[in-house]
This record gives structure tokens, C-alpha cells and sequence, in this order.
């Protein structure tokens, strides 16, 4: 991959513009909303952004086209040219809608609507056009699906034969096929899964007292974006506007389903729970979600924040699945957790956003398998310590089957967890130079990165335009998981260095 | 042996023609900015929030003493005058503890939806900027003033047959006065943040945003869409080729 010449350059050039051009036809959807909608301007924005998008994309394949297989280091450049790239075209109808101040502004909002991030800039979202709020939505579930496509297809010879999550299966050639099939049983799981959803919710906000219209409207955005783990919401009180315990705990069950990987998904709807049952993955995010819960609980009890326990589930639940998940929805408002919510409550959602959902999924963060892989490295050294020098330490771990855990598994893992960690110290670092404290920096910053979403109010039309510049590089890094961009990096400093 | 794909370029990338392509994508992207610069509704980007609470972090928030310190009673024979305090939303959610249980008096927009609730209604109450009846919504006032900013209310049943226009994507929703008392966590319904309403009364009815459509914008849009046709024509045909 790092010895690149015309092929490579030119195999990622086709990939992207293949992106760009599909971006473009999936935004005459808006449009068509648009015009029904009578918001002519938001239509004719979505024309132009669409055949922006379609002619660039168009013009990228002639002028590229093969029918050479991507290798999987080629694909990962792709991605990593492709997340920062298409939010660009992706930008063209918020920023014609009127309710960014600036290109940036609306740069931004794409991609974080792709990454799923779920960070806003927006301005006035109560009183935006519904194609432009559809439109947000829409970005949070094409990033999103698109992500676990790729990852899957790159990092795991495709989900057909996916048996250990988190292993690179180091395939020379990827087969479009691969990634094809894969992209299909990806998008059948995610239509049951934000059809559910979507009933489900329209059936308790009509509860709850909307008109069924506005309760569909509604029910489709946040379906589409809960389930990719995705914190636009469609007001600006986020759920808080629908005052429904009932809606609360549909978003709940369709955060998990969208941070449990689609590998897993497959497996449950083929073999049954015995894999989620039996999964490292699961079983350290199941005892991280339930520790820092407990913790969440913890302080929440003792700054006094609710003062009933009904009050205090209800909401620390719901904060604490959403950080997790790295979803960043709310049911209060953002400054509550810097001015009613103590210290170590806020702490653990940090926490809980840093760690994140499982590999393959919609979610963002560290991962799960890292953190079970460090964890089950430590573990095996303990007991090489322990124990004594003649005996023989081995450690397994259980991904679609029991495996012997490998050094090298080990350190890959570590690695990653570490540059996550630098991720999340360097962008917290740049808040402090603009005067907010350690926590509130550290807070955005770990959203940003790990996609959480939840934010303390920093991230906001007025932030200053070297730190929208920094989360959004960083919630790039953070979707793409390093590699993307590290291949990306290396393919173009190959080309500067003119290597054969 | 291996066959390679005609079309395949293979050999070192000339350093001469990726400065090219670069410097062409970044003219690109500067056209990109500029045409929809030029295109965008026109507006006041100037303007700033009244109370920005992005910048109000930085600083520890100097907040009111609360109506009953944290672990006192109130005192029994004591006769208190609670007198309703004009209060912004900004206020209410930086200081929830020291207005939990107060009278208050707080006015803005109705927004979102009113929703019903046996012998009470729900509503999202907006005192942004963009709620002020000299401005009003961004898409008829142009002024950028930052995300929104709001309560919830939770006011009696009657007050909703009052409310004619609630505010969302074309409409003013109506401005709204009300008095009633902040809760921090409303021990019934567990909302947080809320003010329960004694009164709502109604000072602006709101209504339709009048706009007027950009002629330049599909004319722009539907050349562009025209090349993009020709270009998406060449590119199905090579493919078919």
C-alpha cells in the first residue's frame, strides 16, 4: 500500500467518486420532499446539490474507470478520502438553507451527520425547512450503514465470512461482490430494525399527543438516526420535546440494536443468542454499561440531582445508554451535566462515550473487542506472573468461537486504544488554549471523537473556528478508526516521496 | 501469469500532475464555497446571542440564592411573599437549584407541538432571539442568533385552545406570557426543568413566515442538473460498454 503508484491512486479516485455520485442521487429524496413539502428554495438546493454532487461524481469515474478489483488498503484510503470529502457535497443544501452562518458551519453539520457524530451548528433548528431536517437525519443513516460496510468488508473478508470480529483477515484482493453482498444484508438488518423502530415510535408519540403526521415525520428521522447511533433529533429540546417515558424507552432498545455489531445481528437472526451470550465483546460491554451505570447512579444519588428514584432511572438511564452507545440524544439539557449533575456522573458518561459500542456496528468509540482484548492481555500476564516460570499461560477469548488470544492481537489492540486515548487528550487540549476547564474540554472532545454526540454546549454556532476545525477532523479520525486515515496519510505521502 | 487490467494506470504518480489535481480540487471546492455563498439567503451573520451559553462556561455561573437551601426546611410560621420573577431560559437551566420551587414569569414562543394531557397540555416555549417579535424566526428575520433555547410548560388544558399558531417550519408560533412555578425535576412527571403554569396567556397570536423565493436558484440548479445529466449519459455508457 505505502509503495503506490498510478493504480492506487486512481483504484481510490474511482471509489470515492463512486460515493460522491451516490451521495448525489440519494439527495433528490429531500428534494422531492421539498416541493411536496411547498419549500420550493430547500427543493431547487437539493437539485443543485444533487447534480453538484452527481456531476463530480460522474466525471470522477470516466475519468478513472476500471474494472480492477480495490485491495483492502486501497478501500481503506477510499474511506478515509471519502469521509472528509463527501460531507463537502453533502454541505451544499444545509448551507443554502440559510440556517448556517458559514460553509464551515455547514461542513461541519455533514459531517457529523455522516460520521454520526450528532454535534450541531445549526441555527434555529424549530423552525427549519422538514426536507433540510430530513436531510440531517438521512446523512446520520447513510454514514452509518455505510461505515459497518466497509469496516466489515475491509477488516473482515466481508460478513459472510465474518467468524472473529476485530481480526484483520489481511486479503490482498477485495472483490466487489464482497462488499455488494455484504452492503445488502447490512441494509436488510438495518430496514427491519428502523421499520420497527419507526412503528414503534409513531405509535407513542401519537400517544403522547402529536398528530400522526408529525408523528411519522419524526418517527422516521429519529428511526433513521437512533439506529445508527446518530444524536440529531428533530428539535431542539431533543426527546425531552416528546415528555414520554414510552418514546424514551424505544430509542433505548433501538440505541443497543444499532451499537451491537451487524455481524452479531446476523448471527442472533441465523443461530440464535448463544454468540451474544458467549461473545468477549458483549461480556465487556455488558460489565462496562452495567460498572459505569452503577457509577452514573452513584452520583447522581449523591449530588442530589433527582429527588425521587423514578426521576433518577429514568434519566440517568437514558443518558448513560446514549453515551454508551455513543447515540448523544438527551432528555435534559446539555448544561445540566456541568451545572446539576456533580462531577462523577458526568465522569462516567465521558467514560461510557470513550468506550463506545461494538466493532462492526453503528457505533462509535474504542470498541468493546479493544477493550475485552487489553483487558484479557493484562489478565494473561497477571497469571504469568503468578504462576510459575514452567507454566504454560494461555488466554482465550471467544469472537464466533474459542481462539487462542495472540501478542499481536494484543498490542493491535492497544495501540488503537492508545491513539483513541491521544485522540481524546490532544482535542481536549485545543479547548482548553480557548479557555473552557479540563472537564468541560475533555467532555467535547471525547464526544467529538468517539462520535458520542452529547455535548455540554461548547459545540455551538459561535464556537471558535479552530475547534469546529479539530472536532471535525476528529470525528472523522474517530468514525474511520484511525486506519482510513493513517492508509489515506501514507498513500499520500508516497505520492509526494514519488516512490516506484 | 497475471494479467493486468488495460485500463489500470500502473507506474510512479508524477509529482507535477498530483500538485495539479490538487490544486484543481482546491479551486474546486473554493467555487463550491463561493457559488453557494452567492446563492445562500442573505443574512446577518454578525449577530450573537443574547446570553451565549457556550461562552457562560467559562465562567462559574452566578446564580441567585435558592427559595429553601439544600437539606433546610422552610420555616413553619414564617409568611413568605413569593413574588414571580421574570426569568430567561438561559437563567432557569444554569441555576436550576436556585429557582427550583420559585414563582416565575417567563414569555416566548410556542414551538414544536402542544401536546395533550388529560386536564393539562405540554408546551415547548422558546425566548431565543428568534422567538422576539421585533425579528422573529431566522428565515424571515436573516439574523443568525445561535441554537434555540427553551422550556417546557405544563400549563391547564384551557391554554391550548388559546394557542392558535404553533411555531415550526414556515409558521410564527404564538408568544406566549406565563406564570407559574419552576420545578428542577417536576415530582410528578419527572420532567426535568419544567414550569408548571398557573397562567398562559397569550400576547402575540403568531402566523404563517412570509418568504419570497430566490429566482437565481433554479436557474443555477437546473443548468448544473443539466451538465450533471450529460456527464451521468457518458458514464452509463462506458459502463455498458
Amino acid at each position: 500500500m505505502f509503495r503506490t503508484d498510478r493504480a492506487d491512486v486512481q483504484l481510490v479516485l474511482l471509489a470515492t467518486s463512486r460515493a460522491v455520485y451516490g451521495l448525489g442521487a440519494l439527495m433528490l429524496i429531500p428534494a422531492l420532499v421539498g416541493f411536496a413539502a411547498d419549500e420550493v428554495d430547500a427543493g431547487w438546493a437539493f437539485v443543485l446539490g444533487a447534480a453538484i454532487a452527481a456531476a463530480t461524481g460522474a466525471a470522477g469515474i470516466l475519468a478513472n474507470r476500471t474494472t480492477a478489483p480495490l485491495s483492502a488498503g486501497q478501500a481503506l484510503a477510499a474511506a478515509g478520502l471519502v469521509w472528509f470529502v463527501a460531507p463537502l457535497f453533502a454541505a451544499v443544501p444545509l448551507v443554502l438553507s440559510g440556517h448556517y452562518a458559514s460553509f464551515l458551519d455547514a461542513w461541519f453539520e455533514a459531517t457529523s451527520g455522516l460520521t454520526t457524530g450528532g454535534l450541531t451548528l445549526v441555527n434555529d433548528l424549530d423552525h427549519l425547512a422538514r426536507s433540510v431536517n430530513l436531510w440531517r437525519h438521512m446523512l446520520l443513516f447513510i454514514g452509518g450503514q455505510a461505515i459497518v460496510a466497509v469496516v466489515l468488508t475491509t477488516l473482515a473478508g466481508g460478513l459472510v465470512r465474518l467468524r472473529s470480529q476485530g481480526e484483520v483477515e489481511g486479503r490482498d484482493e477485495l472483490r466487489l461482490p464482497d462488499l455488494l453482498r455484504t452492503a445488502r444484508i447490512v441494509a436488510r438488518i438495518a430496514a427491519v430494525w428502523v421499520a420497527a423502530a419507526i412503528g414503534a415510535l409513531w405509535l407513542a408519540m401519537t400517544a403522547s399527543g402529536y398528530q400522526p403526521a408529525t408523528a411519522l415525520r419524526h418517527a422516521v428521522m429519529l428511526g433513521m438516526g437512533t439506529f445508527s447511533t446518530g444524536g440529531f433529533a428533530p428539535t431542539s429540546a431533543s426527546v425531552a420535546a416528546y415528555r414520554s417515558p414510552a418514546v424514551e424507552m424505544v430509542l433505548i432498545v433501538t440505541m443497543v440494536a444499532g451499537a451491537v455489531s451487524f455481524a452479531m445481528h446476523h448471527e442472533l437472526w441465523g443461530r440464535g443468542p448463544g454468540e451474544l451470550r458467549r461473545s468477549t465483546e458483549t461480556r465487556t460491554l455488558a460489565a462496562s454499561i452495567l460498572t459505569l451505570l452503577t457509577i452514573s447512579f452513584l452520583g447522581l444519588a449523591r449530588s442530589g440531582t433527582f429527588p425521587d428514584v423514578a426521576s433518577l432511572v429514568r434519566h440517568g438511564l437514558f443518558q448513560a445508554v446514549s453515551s454508551h452507545t455513543t447515540t448523544g440524544l438527551q432528555t435534559v439539557p446539555s448544561v445540566a451535566y456541568v451545572v446539576d449533575w456533580g462531577a462523577l456522573a458526568p465522569g462516567a458518561l465521558v467514560a461510557a462515550m470513550a468506550i463506545g459500542g461494538m466493532a462492526g456496528s453503528t457505533a462509535g468509540g474504542i470498541k468493546g473487542i479493544r477493550l475485552g482484548l487489553v483487558l484479557k492481555g493484562v489478565h494473561e500476564e497477571i497469571r504469568r506472573v503468578l504462576l510459575p516460570d514452567d507454566a504454560v499461560v494461555v488466554e482465550t477469548y471467544h469472537a464466533g468461537g474459542r481462539r487462542i488470544l495472540r501478542p499481536t492481537q494484543v498490542r493491535d489492540a492497544a495501540v488503537l486504544l492508545l491513539l483513541f486515548l491521544l485522540l481524546y487528550v490532544g482535542g481536549s487540549v485545543v479547548g482548553l488554549l480557548f479557555g473552557y476547564t479540563l472537564e468541560q474540554s475533555l467532555f467535547e472532545s471525547t464526544a467529538a471523537a468517539s462520535t458520542g454526540g452529547l455535548s455540554l454546549g461548547i459545540v455551538r454556532p459561535v464556537l471558535e473556528w479552530p475547534l469546529k476545525v479539530v472536532y471535525l477532523v476528529a470525528m472523522v479520525m474517530g468514525r474511520v478508526e484511525y486506519l482510513a486515515v493513517l492508509a489515506l496519510l501514507g498513500l499520500s505521502t508516497s505520492v509526494v516521496r514519488g516512490r516506484v | 501469469m497475471t494479467v493486468r487490467n488495460p485500463r489500470l494506470r500502473s507506474g510512479p504518480v508524477p509529482l507535477a500532475r498530483a500538485g495539479t489535481a490538487l490544486s484543481a480540487a482546491g479551486l474546486g471546492v473554493l467555487a463550491l464555497v463561493l457559488v453557494t455563498s452567492w446563492l445562500r439567503p442573505s443574512g446577518d451573520g454578525s449577530a450573537r446571542p443574547v446570553l451565549d451559553l457556550g461562552d457562560a462556561l467559562r465562567a462559574a455561573p452566578d446564580c441567585p440564592e435558592p427559595l429553601v437551601a439544600e437539606g433546610e426546611r422552610p420555616p413553619v410560621d414564617e409568611v413568605r411573599v413569593d413574588v414571580a420573577l421574570v426569568v430567561s431560559s438561559p437563567e432557569l437551566v444554569r441555576c436550576p437549584r436556585s429557582y427550583d420551587g420559585r414563582s416565575v414569569a417567563y414569555e416566548g414562543e410556542v414551538v414544536g407541538a402542544v401536546l395533550d394531557r388529560r386536564d393539562e397540555a405540554w408546551f415547548q416555549v422558546n425566548d431565543d432571539p428568534y422567538a422576539a417579535r421585533d425579528a422573529g424566526p431566522l428565515p424571515s428575520s436573516g439574523r443568525f442568533a445561535g441554537l434555540n433555547t427553551g422550556i417546557g410548560v405544563l400549563a391547564p388544558i384551557e391554554a391550548r385552545d388559546d394557542v392558535a399558531s404553533v411555531g415550526g417550519p414556515g409558521r410564527r408560533g404564538a408568544i406566549v406570557h406565563v406564570e407559574g412555578t419552576f420545578h428542577r425535576v417536576d415530582p410528578r412527571t419527572h420532567e426535568v426543568g419544567i414550569i408548571r403554569a398557573d397562567r398562559l396567556r397569550v400576547v402575540d397570536a403568531g402566523g404563517s413566515m412570509e418568504g419570497s423565493s430566490d429566482p437565481r436558484l433554479p436557474v443555477v440548479a437546473l443548468a448544473t442538473a443539466a451538465l450533471a445529466g450529460l456527464l451521468v449519459v457518458l458514464e452509463r455508457r462506458g459502463t455498458r460498454r
